[in-house]
């Protein structure tokens, strides 16, 4: 659906994005990863026109991507973008029209959104008044007010307590499932595993990793743990690795695949009491390459 | 671009600060319309004659006590406000402290001690003190005319004019900077193409600085028309000569208007002077619109602002300088009446002066829609870069 080749931008001698590539189609959820300032902000800029590339293309649909296309976007930039002063009502009815949106659509819409959001009491109170961990929400709202097909979401859980990043991991999943696509950036790489299909690691505006996560994950090896009683040793063989952890031994395969496959012969096992298998998360992908 | 421009102009004017400064507006312009009739309600005495008692020595001097009365101030035996006692130098006045009373006073007693004077004097004396007094000088030109008021008057509206756009103008300029500090205009951007958010807010501005204008002024229209039904203004006037050293008691509203005898002339050049300072004060907004979207904080926004204001109040002062017939008609004043900005304030006194040519006024307002042109056209990009640079 989005396509970004190439993409590159320069500020003064600093290169913050280079060469980017990246692939958005419906159903997924890409996260971008990285250090501070290593480029996601400044792509997600990129591709909503915010920002001028000095290299690149960008489609959608096959087509040159234009300002048109970039309006029907959903974005929610890094940094808290409100006008303080405004009530929730009011702020999502100034943004709706800016949108060009029917006036019973978003009506109907910003209720909606306020009680998917647990803020249909708060709907008219100034946002200032609001937690920060609302605000956000707000951001959020104000993204998905036109239901675009394509969501763009900077640091989208920053400021939320645990309840809420489930709450946002919950919408945001549905709201893919539903065939849409959500590109998104985050620090918070204990959610990223169960939210993302896909992720393109950045370092210094450089793409060092990307790809759906199962793909990385096969690639990057599991491992298994099993209590010491089991006859291991038949499935040993391929195990790149051994190693005696005391109560359990722990069996390092170079895929998933292989992995599988010794799960399926250790389950015959009448010995087995404890086995566990362990996958590289993202974050660990993200500490595997910094 | 409309909704931005209505949310704009509904935020400037329906929030509670612009109301609440709008009644208090209201209120002035009703307090100073009716300024006698507040006094009367209150009590206060500022229409009261001034009550003057004094001895007998000085009671019999006095000739004329139906011009005192006329200058606001009636004789008495009881309660008084001002006492006039003679005693061996002259006339010692008790209880006046206010110094144009006091003149007026002087004025009334020297004025009285004259006619004394001359009353008692032998017809020689009395003939060589009115030749003494009296020269007869003619001058051409009338020093206080009709022409000169409304010329005048113009001048004072424009000036004021002026003053009140260029307030406006930092409004445009505050607006997108608290846009740019918010962050708001990441999300505005991405739903509405820049050059429709520059257009935006020179329009926003543009039509904010006539809402004003055309506001006050229906404000103003309005309370004096109020004032106009009760009794053309006559008590303000009848206040305003106790207190202006100038014969106003006879005047009101209709005989002012009679007096200025606005013509169509008087309205084309009026029009014309407002498209003049219409079009120096857009090329000064596209500039500080350009100058705002380089503001990264808040605070780097008076450094803007401060040298902009100040130079315009040089603008000012060097433009009432230059205002003389000589400067107007062929020295720096009529060069600087083609120079755009310039002629912002340099065209409408020419033209409040003289009968300026047609070719003229279309060289000048050519030059500067020459100019905004330019700014426009040059000045975009760098706004344009000023909004996204620090966005990065």
């Amino acid at each position: 659906m989005l396509k970004v080749e190439n993409l590159s931008k320069v500020y003064g001698k600093q290169k913050v994005l280079d060469q980017c590539n990246l692939e958005l189609n419906p159903h997924t959820i890409y996260g971008v990863l990285g250090k501070n300032g290593c480029g996601k902000s400044t792509l997600f800029k990129s591709i909503m026109g915010l920002l001028e590339v000095d290299q690149g293309q960008l489609f959608y649909k096959g087509e040159c991507l234009s300002f048109d296309h970039r309006e029907t976007f959903g974005y929610m930039p890094e940094q808290r973008s409100l006008l303080l002063d405004l009530s929730i009502y009011e702020q999502l009815k100034f943004l709706s029209q800016l949108k060009k949106l029917d006036e019973q659509y978003y009506e109907n819409r910003i209720v909606e959104l306020c009680d998917m959001f647990g803020l249909t009491k708060e709907m008219h109170k100034r946002i200032a008044s609001l937690s920060k961990g609302q605000q956000q929400k707000v951001q959020l709202m104000a993204a998905l007010l036109h239901e675009p097909e394509i969501l763009i979401l900077d640091e989208p859980l920053n400021g939320l307590d645990y309840s809420s990043v489930k709450l946002f991991m919950k919408h945001l999943k549905t709201y893919a499932a539903q065939g849409n696509s959500i590109l998104l950036s985050s620090h918070q790489m204990e959610f990223m595993d169960e939210l993302c299909t896909h992720v393109l690691i950045l370092e210094q505006g450089k793409t060092v990793k990307q790809g759906s996560i199962e793909s990385l994950q096969h690639d990057q090896g599991v491992s298994l743990e099993v209590n010491a009683q089991t006859r291991w040793q038949k499935n040993a063989q391929k195990a790149l690795q051994i190693e005696d952890k005391g109560t359990y031994l722990e069996l390092k395969y170079e895929n998933i695949d292989q992995a599988k496959c010794a799960i399926q012969n250790l389950s015959k096992d009448p010995n087995l009491r404890h086995l566990y298998l362990h996958q590289v998360s993202i974050g660990d992908l993200l500490e595997l390459d910094q | 671009m409309n909704v931005l421009l209505r949310f704009s102009l509904r935020r400037r004017f329906f929030n509670k600060l612009s109301l609440s400064l709008q009644i208090l507006f209201i209120l002035l312009v009703f307090g100073i319309f009716f300024a006698d009739k507040l006094s009367q309600s209150f009590h206060l005495d500022f229409t009261q004659p001034y009550r003057v008692k004094m001895d007998e020595v000085t009671e019999a001097w006095l000739i004329n006590d139906a011009y005192w009365e006329e200058q606001g101030f009636i004789f008495t035996h009881g309660e008084s406000d001002i006492q006039i006692n003679h005693v061996a130098e002259g006339y010692k006045i008790t209880g006046l402290n206010d110094v144009i009373l006091q003149t007026k006073l002087s004025e009334l007693l020297l004025n009285n001690h004259h006619q004394v004077v001359i009353s008692e004097s032998s017809t020689g004396v009395y003939e060589w003190l009115d030749r003494y007094e009296h020269l007869n000088l003619v001058f051409d030109q009338a020093a206080f005319s009709a022409d000169q008021l409304k010329q005048q008057l113009i001048i004072v509206i424009l000036t004021s004019l002026y003053f009140m756009m260029l307030n406006f103008i930092a409004v445009n300029s505050n607006e997108i900077i608290s846009e740019k500090t918010s962050h708001i205009l990441s999300l505005i951007l991405s739903s509405i193409r820049p050059h429709e958010h520059f257009i935006s807010k020179l329009l926003s501005g543009l039509i904010t600085v006539w809402v004003q204008i055309l506001g006050s002024l229906g404000i103003i229209v309005g309370v004096g028309f109020l004032r106009y039904q009760i009794d053309e203004g006559k008590g303000l006037f009848i206040l305003l000569s106790k207190y202006l050293p100038l014969p106003l008691e006879q005047l009101n509203f209709t005989s002012i208007l009679e007096l200025l005898n606005f013509k169509i002339s008087d309205l084309s050049i009026f029009i014309i002077s407002l498209l003049f300072l219409c079009l120096g004060i857009l090329i000064l907004q596209v500039l500080i619109l350009i100058l705002s979207s380089q503001v990264r904080t808040p605070e780097e926004a008076a450094s803007i602002q401060g040298p902009f204001y100040l130079i315009l109040l040089i603008l000012y002062y060097v433009s009432l300088s230059l205002n003389t017939t000589q400067q107007l008609s062929r020295g720096l004043g009529y060069l600087g009446s083609f120079i755009p900005v310039g002629s912002m304030l340099l065209m409408p006194m020419r033209l409040v002066m003289f009968s300026v040519p047609l070719e003229e006024i279309l060289i000048s307002s050519g030059f500067s829609i020459i100019c905004l042109i330019v700014i426009l056209i040059g000045g975009y990009p760098f706004y344009l870069n000023g909004l996204m640079k620090d966005k990065a």
